[in-house]
């Protein structure tokens, strides 16, 4: 009995620690949003081959799953949107409204945010933590460049362009998949599924998903270098800053959804 | 490109394959070993324990988002007494268990996968192997086992968290009072969509835990190594996440009907 009641003391021996140390990342992840930010205007200072270096492993890299996960997630939630209205209201011919306003509000945008996340966020804190334990920035700075400059302003607006980008093409996968499964399934024609789609969902929502997809993107390497730069103790040490980053970085991310969501939902 | 296509094509269905022979592995040595019992215990409680306030938080927020994006829309058409069945269902039998498993792939998968790559690389499990001790059985067996069952508790847990909060953020935010939210769900929500949900939520713990045990199992490389295991865990178990969820959708809606037509019960 004693592995069992061990186990139930161990998550709660260290939990003041594990507050503080979560809530310090979490500092630090705002200051590091701030650094970014003073650092936007400089356009001297973009090291533009190193951004599209980051896009291409970034964005082309991440394209493959993206697209055929965001595929996946949009013929099975249009088949359920049918399945509910079917339903609700005894009639599927609010399919392309539906479907269309939660894709480009919520499903499109999501779903590769939570894969970049696991993607990008997760080697990008494996990165920089293995750099800081094996004391590659204390030699960065020995050498006058600033970490901050050379490692993470890349990233950050390679995150972001990157993001961006691919939201508007799971958005209009996940679109095209809903259409092809209104088409084959329910007996819509495209014309029609194209006007009543036109009717529902207009440049509001485009702005939506647009403005989710630039925060996301920032979100995903600003919150997974801080975890990389408070990285100690060796190589277990970049195991679990890994593992906080990507929790981290998912949870904001859905607290930011929800946020925008309410925003968009409300006062837009 | 069609290189590019060809090698990703082909180390998708390699990770595939090695995942799922892993998986048989495992189950057999599950099967065919006594003495699981007490660590597979200790496990379960250590993993719950872990990531309850994760899931606390992932279900809150997942329910928050659905009421606010359906009521948007629902309030074009004057429907918005549907709000709370039409939630609930979505939630219990699509969204939830994705998002929360999502989650759940980053706080247990990666932690897994970190603490047996790094036994991997510092060549640990061979030791074990050395003292004459399966590995399998010692380490992969109650992880695998009881990342299985607690996620199973923790999704439920998720669900029925989400379900609550989601009332609340309908009265806070959209002034829909809770017995009319709650006076809808019986239409949506069905037994049927409960099974539906706890299966899923099963078949996205099994993925998980297969997953992060198979990348932290087979991690080689050092500590650049433990690093890749954990990233292409995470990755993995999302996309084999959404991929299960298209098969289970179907597989659902495809039983729900074939038990409509053979038993006439509409359920």
């Amino acid at each position: 009995m004693s592995a069992i009641a061990s186990a139930f003391k161990s998550p709660f021996k260290n939990i003041f620690a594990e507050f503080t140390e979560q809530s310090a990342a979490f500092t630090d992840s705002f200051g590091l949003l701030f650094q970014m930010l003073r650092r936007l205007p400089n356009f001297q200072s973009w090291r533009w081959t190193e951004i599209f270096q980051s896009v291409v492993h970034m964005g082309v890299g991440s394209l493959p799953i993206i697209v055929i996960s965001t595929a996946v997630a949009g013929t099975v939630v249009t088949h359920e949107i049918a399945w509910h209205m079917d339903e609700a209201l005894h009639s599927v011919s609010m399919i392309p409204g539906f479907s269309g306003q939660f894709i480009f509000r919520e499903l499109g945008i999501a779903i590769p945010a939570m894969l970049l996340v696991a993607k990008v966020g997760a080697a990008t804190t494996a990165e920089v933590g293995t750099m800081k334990i094996t004391e590659q920035i204390d030699a960065l700075k020995l050498l006058g460049i600033d970490p901050l400059s050379y490692l993470v302003f890349p990233r950050f607006i390679a995150a972001i362009i990157s993001s961006s980008c691919l939201t508007f093409i799971s958005v209009s996968v996940t679109m095209g998949c809903a259409l092809a499964v209104a088409v084959y399934s329910y007996g819509f024609t495209t014309l029609e599924f194209i006007n009543a789609f036109k009717h529902f969902v207009g440049i509001k929502d485009v702005a939506c998903a647009l403005v989710k997809g630039i925060v996301f993107g920032a979100v995903i390497p600003i919150i997974s270098c801080a975890y990389g730069f408070r990285c100690k103790g060796g190589a277990e040490g970049v195991g679990t800053a890994t593992t906080n980053s990507v929790v981290a970085a998912t949870s904001t991310i859905i607290t930011l959804d929800f946020i925008l969501t309410y925003l968009f939902t409300f006062f837009l | 490109m069609t290189q590019f296509l060809e090698s990703t094509l082909f180390k998708l269905l390699h990770e595939l394959g090695s995942v799922w022979l892993f998986y048989f592995r495992v189950v057999g040595t599950f099967l065919s070993t006594r003495g699981n019992f007490k660590p597979i215990v200790a496990q379960i409680v250590s993993v719950t324990i872990r990531s309850m306030s994760t899931v606390i938080f992932a279900g809150v927020f997942v329910g928050a988002i659905l009421v606010l994006q359906f009521n948007m829309i629902l309030d074009k058409y004057d429907a918005s007494s549907l709000l709370g069945g039409l939630n609930t269902s979505t939630v219990v039998r699509e969204v939830g268990p994705l998002i929360i498993s999502f989650l759940l792939a980053g706080k247990i998968g990666a932690y897994t996968a970190a603490e047996l790559g790094t036994m991997r690389v510092t060549e640990q499990i061979e030791a074990i192997e050395c003292l004459g001790t399966n590995p399998l059985q010692y380490l992969v067996v109650p992880r695998l086992v009881g990342i299985v069952i607690s996620s199973l508790f923790l999704l439920i847990i998720g669900l029925i968290i989400s379900i609550a909060g989601s009332m609340v953020v309908a009265s806070v935010f959209c002034g829909i009072n809770y017995l009319e939210y709650s006076n809808s769900i019986p239409r949506f929500t069905t037994l049927w969509t409960i099974t539906g949900g706890i299966l899923k939520s099963m078949v996205y713990g099994s993925i998980v835990a297969t997953v992060a045990c198979h990348k932290g199992y087979t991690a080689s490389g050092g500590a650049r190594g433990v690093g890749r295991a954990v990233t292409s865990a995470a990755v993995y178990t999302n996309f084999y996440i959404l991929i299960a969820n298209f098969i289970t959708s179907h597989f659902l809606n495809f039983s729900h009907e074939m038990i409509e037509l053979f038993t006439g019960v509409h359920s």
